[in-house]
């Protein structure tokens, strides 16, 4: 057996329908488990690893292939389908190309997203205004100094490039910050005689919005040297000489190209009900020198060139304060899986309609092939 | 609470005239608008509403749900001891401590009535359980809980207008006193007086109580009950006096009415209530007519039109007249298989004109149900059965037209059977012509993203039913090419995979409008992948020549699977954002069926591969 005839039959087998319906299965096999283990795991934690990877080994103490994987090995199988099948009737090749094409925009739009998308949100008081974005459920460390002046310069380190035992030095200062200890999920104890918290590792939630992380961390200058525990959203004060040093973890911010200013917020509710009929926030965005009223309703987002606000979330305060919180979506893919969508539609409605026509006509089965 | 139920049990059994109603209609009750679950409704919905929720039927001892609302409203009294409460699992008594009656599956208030502190304190402490932690018996308490509450808040409702010993002010040197000119027998008769009551119990309390003449006895204690009543009664279930912009229960319109006058209203709920218990037909007709024409002008949010398709639509019972239908049809089919050729004639014609009477019954019912909604009649589990059962009704109702062959009658109307049986139990959870919720407020998208998903599972679904007739053909006919069965099989498992494509996809859209994400692998858009992926495999697959017509007939009962799965299965997880659909109790069931069609498949694969002599294809 020669190379190229070898080389044949691994590509015949690559293309195979068989592979397809492997693969197909596969991933229903997939679906099936992180759908059920949804109720378990939380969605984040199930699409983390089972939806968005290519092995995942969480389970069941066995390494499986991710649904990347898969995804792959069907994008390989496809594109060697058609290439064997090039010899088709122009009409059915145009078909499958446009089908199958359609399949390949909907996985790029889908690891594109993964890379570019970011999801955030900004929470406002009717009359306030805001020019940055809050993480759902990502952290940063923020440090800043203490001053007398309007505005102050704030340091931040995203949580996930922090490193444990890593040693950071405080722009501006000789002090030397180290990550003694990182906790993704935490409590704390406090009692009257420690000044710091007893921090304690707990297993991730499975909603990751009530994940606490925490940090313990070291300062040391150059005579003195310090041990700081950091829970919860507080801000913790350290000395330092003619000053003090702000530290706090917090939600990461996100600056925003504009500013938004919340007018007003309404919930309606049906008659006579606590059922809520529409949420929805009057803003004013400004982006440079231009201010422009809108109106953002559910299902009636606010689109400005990459960026999506959406009516998320509506709070009423015992004081009668409403609050309305705006998700954020930046996406510069946006229009991809629309495009894939359209394609999808229209190569399937035509491949259906020839299918119907040509089943009816009574012509033998392997013509349907 | 403990109040409204003391005050309750105390009210005056058999007082009123309670002859025998077999000759008095509550009819013109029906038509009372009444604000219940954020929509004006007729009577009659809210009627049917409230009967299933207390007593899971629609007819309760051969009367009709207005019959039931009208005594539960204007006599009570003779509700107390009837067998009213549906209670399906006696441990559910055993839990409250309460002895379940052998042989007996509803129980009266009375039944109740005595154990109600003691019910009260299991509740609560049910309340403090967070409800996704509570078990299916402790739902199924706190039920049973608020049905006795709507009960007890029902029956008190008008009890303003009820005859009471301690508002009773019969004795005329008293009466002139209070400056009355007739008798006083109720909370709201006695109201206007109240004033002048209050007067005399001042010039009382100086007094000992010892020295209270009977008449001064009488005016403390009316006072007294007075003021508790009016500051124990909290009911607001009975939204039947409109305002522009809001609606009110009877005793909030009395509280806010500062003259101490009973309003037009009022008097004439009074009215209703007399002719009622005095069995005066015409007075009753009149004053429920009066009251009907009063509160239309006041809502201007109602359509007239709306509200009368919604009184014709309960009394018409379109989907159950269908129901009962699609049975004959059934017994129809089957006679055509056994019967010889005259008969089968005369069979045929029948079912072609019962079958057409169906699907303009359906139809009809589904454009009522678009009319009195306003919306696409999708947005409930319940909704989407009967969408589905029509979309396969209606399309394929033009194939059997043509064909005639007694298979696709029995699959015609067997699916139209079993997809109405199953929207009829989901339909007993209460009134089905619901509010949606904030986010699926949208018609566009319920037109479209909804319609298509729901269309595609009904061309599954039924590609499934026909593999099925397909497969037992084929096995009993093995000589009789099946081949128009097969077409139709692949033509419907094909569009149904067009449109769940079309509708997951549309689905992805309004997420991306909504919620700023194409794609949440929430548990239904999985379903509905599942679906896509499942019929993928089993078109590939068969034009790769893997199998045959026979497992692809096969592959279609797998397609079946997934969309029960789909359509059932995701929504027994209870997480994700299709929150409409969270059900319970339904997983045994699903998963005998799902055991039952994999037996089906293996059987048939088992004697396609024991018998290969015979050429199945």
């Amino acid at each position: 057996m020669t190379l190229k005839s070898s080389l044949k039959k691994v590509f015949v087998h690559l293309g195979s329908l068989k592979l397809t319906a492997f693969c197909l299965g596969y991933i229903i096999i997939l679906i099936i488990l992180g759908t059920v283990l949804q109720a378990q795991y939380g969605i984040f934690i199930v699409q983390e690893k089972i939806f968005k990877s290519w092995i995942c080994q969480n389970w069941l103490n066995i390494p499986f292939f991710g649904l990347y994987s898969m995804m792959s090995l069907l994008l390989i199988n496809v594109t060697c389908g058609l290439f064997l099948r090039r010899n088709l009737p122009k009409k059915r090749i145009l078909s499958l190309i446009f089908i199958h094409g359609s399949l390949f925009l909907f996985c790029l739009s889908g690891l594109l997203k993964n890379l570019w998308t970011k999801e955030t949100h900004i929470t406002l008081k009717e009359g306030e205004s805001i020019n940055y974005s809050i993480s759902y459920y990502k952290y940063e460390l923020a440090i800043w100094e203490n001053n007398e002046q309007s505005e102050r310069e704030i340091r931040s380190l995203k949580l996930d490039d922090i490193k444990q035992n890593q040693t950071y030095t405080i722009p501006n200062t000789s002090i030397k910050m180290k990550i003694q200890t990182q906790f993704s999920n935490s409590t704390a104890s406090s009692s009257q005689m420690a000044s710091n918290y007893t921090l304690n590792r707990v297993p991730i939630h499975k909603n990751p919005e009530k994940n606490i992380p925490a940090l313990i961390v070291s300062f040391n200058n150059d005579n003195n040297s310090s041990v700081l525990h950091l829970y919860g959203l507080d801000p913790q004060a350290q000395k330092i000489p003619h000053s003090s040093l702000y530290i706090q973890l917090r939600h990461q911010h996100h600056p925003l190209p504009f500013t938004v200013e919340l007018k007003d917020v309404q919930r309606e509710l049906y008659p006579n009900s606590s059922q809520p009929k529409t949420y929805q926030s009057q803003i004013i965005h400004q982006h440079k020198q231009f201010f422009q009223p809108v109106l953002i309703k559910m299902n009636h987002p606010f689109h400005f060139k990459n960026w999506t606000l959406y009516q998320s979330g509506y709070e009423k305060k015992d004081s009668g304060e409403e609050i309305s919180t705006l998700a954020l979506v930046y996406d510069p893919s946006k229009s991809l899986p629309y495009g894939a969508s359209l394609l999808f539609i229209c190569s399937f409605l035509s491949s259906l309609f020839f299918r119907l026509k040509n089943l009816f006509k009574r012509k033998k089965a392997k013509d349907y092939k | 609470m403990i109040y409204l139920l003391i005050c309750f049990l105390l009210s005056p059994q058999g007082h009123t005239q309670t002859s025998s109603q077999s000759f008095f209609s509550s009819q013109a009750f029906e038509s009372i608008p009444i604000l219940d679950e954020g929509r004006y409704k007729p009577m009659i919905s809210f009627a049917q509403s409230t009967l299933l929720k207390i007593s899971g039927t629609k007819r309760w001892k051969k009367k009709t749900a207005i019959e039931f609302m009208c005594q539960l409203l204007f006599e009570p009294e003779n509700l107390i001891n009837e067998q009213l409460f549906l209670i399906k699992d006696k441990d559910i008594l055993r839990s409250l401590g309460l002895p379940p009656i052998k042989n007996q599956k509803r129980y009266s208030f009375s039944f109740f009535s005595d154990h109600i502190e003691h019910i009260q304190k299991v509740v609560q402490t049910i309340l403090d359980i967070a409800p996704s932690q509570r078990t299916i018996r402790e739902k199924q308490i706190l039920q049973l809980w608020s049905s006795i509450q709507l009960f007890i808040h029902l029956s008190f409702s008008l009890q303003h207008l009820n005859p009471m010993p301690f508002f009773t002010i019969k004795d005329p040197q008293l009466l002139n006193q209070i400056q009355a000119k007739s008798p006083i027998y109720t909370y709201q008769e006695i109201r206007p007086f109240i004033p002048k009551i209050k007067d005399l119990a001042k010039k009382v309390h100086t007094k000992s109580t010892q020295n209270w003449s009977e008449n001064e006895n009488k005016i403390m204690t009316s006072l007294f009950q007075y003021t508790q009543w009016t500051q124990q009664q909290k009911n607001h279930i009975l939204l039947i006096c409109h305002k522009k912009g809001h609606s009110l229960s009877p005793w909030q319109k009395m509280a806010q009415n500062t003259t101490y006058q009973p309003s037009l209203e009022l008097l004439t709920l009074q009215h209703i209530q007399l002719a009622y218990q005095q069995q005066n037909q015409k007075e009753f007709n009149k004053a429920c007519h009066s009251f009907y024409l009063n509160a239309i002008q006041k809502i201007q949010s109602i359509k007239k039109r709306r509200f009368q398709v919604e009184i014709f639509y309960h009394h018409f019972q379109p989907f159950r007249l269908t129901q009962h239908i699609f049975l004959c049809l059934i017994f129809i089919s089957i006679g055509l298989f056994i019967s010889f050729k005259f008969g089968k004639n005369i069979l045929t014609i029948t079912f072609l004109i019962l079958s057409s009477l169906t699907v303009l019954i359906y139809t009809s019912g589904i454009i009522g149900r678009i009319f009195i909604l306003a919306r696409p009649p999708v947005s409930t589990l319940y909704e989407t059965f009967l969408f589905v059962g029509w979309v396969i009704s209606f399309f394929s109702f033009f194939i059997i037209v043509k064909r005639r062959t007694p298979d696709l009658f029995l699959a015609w109307s067997g699916t139209g059977l079993i997809l109405q049986t199953i929207a009829h139990y989901y339909g007993l959870e209460g009134d089905t012509f619901k509010t949606v919720e904030a986010v699926l407020n949208n018609n566009f998208w319920l037109a479209t993203h909804v319609l298509a998903v729901t269309t595609g599972y009904a061309g599954c679904f039924f590609a499934g039913i026909l593999g099925h007739i397909y497969t037992i053909k084929e096995y009993c006919q093995p000589q009789k090419k099946q081949d128009f069965l097969f077409k139709l099989t692949t033509a419907t498992l094909f569009i149904g995979w067009f449109f769940v494509s079309l509708g997951t996809l549309l689905g992805g859209v309004w997420a991306d409008q909504s919620w700023g994400r194409f794609w949440g692998w929430d548990p239904k858009e999985n379903g509905a992948l599942m679906i896509i992926l499942t019929t993928a495999i089993i078109f590939h697959l068969y034009w790769d020549q893997t199998y045959q017509k026979r497992g692809f007939a096969l592959g279609t009962i797998v397609v079946l699977m997934s969309v029960l799965i789909a359509w059932f299965g995701t929504n027994l997880l209870g997480v994700g954002l299709h929150s409409y659909g969270f059900t319970s109790g339904t997983a045994i069931k699903l998963g005998l069926t799902l055991l039952f069609e994999i037996f089906f498949i293996f059987i048939f694969a088992f004697i396609h591969k024991k018998n290969p002599q015979k050429k199945y294809v």
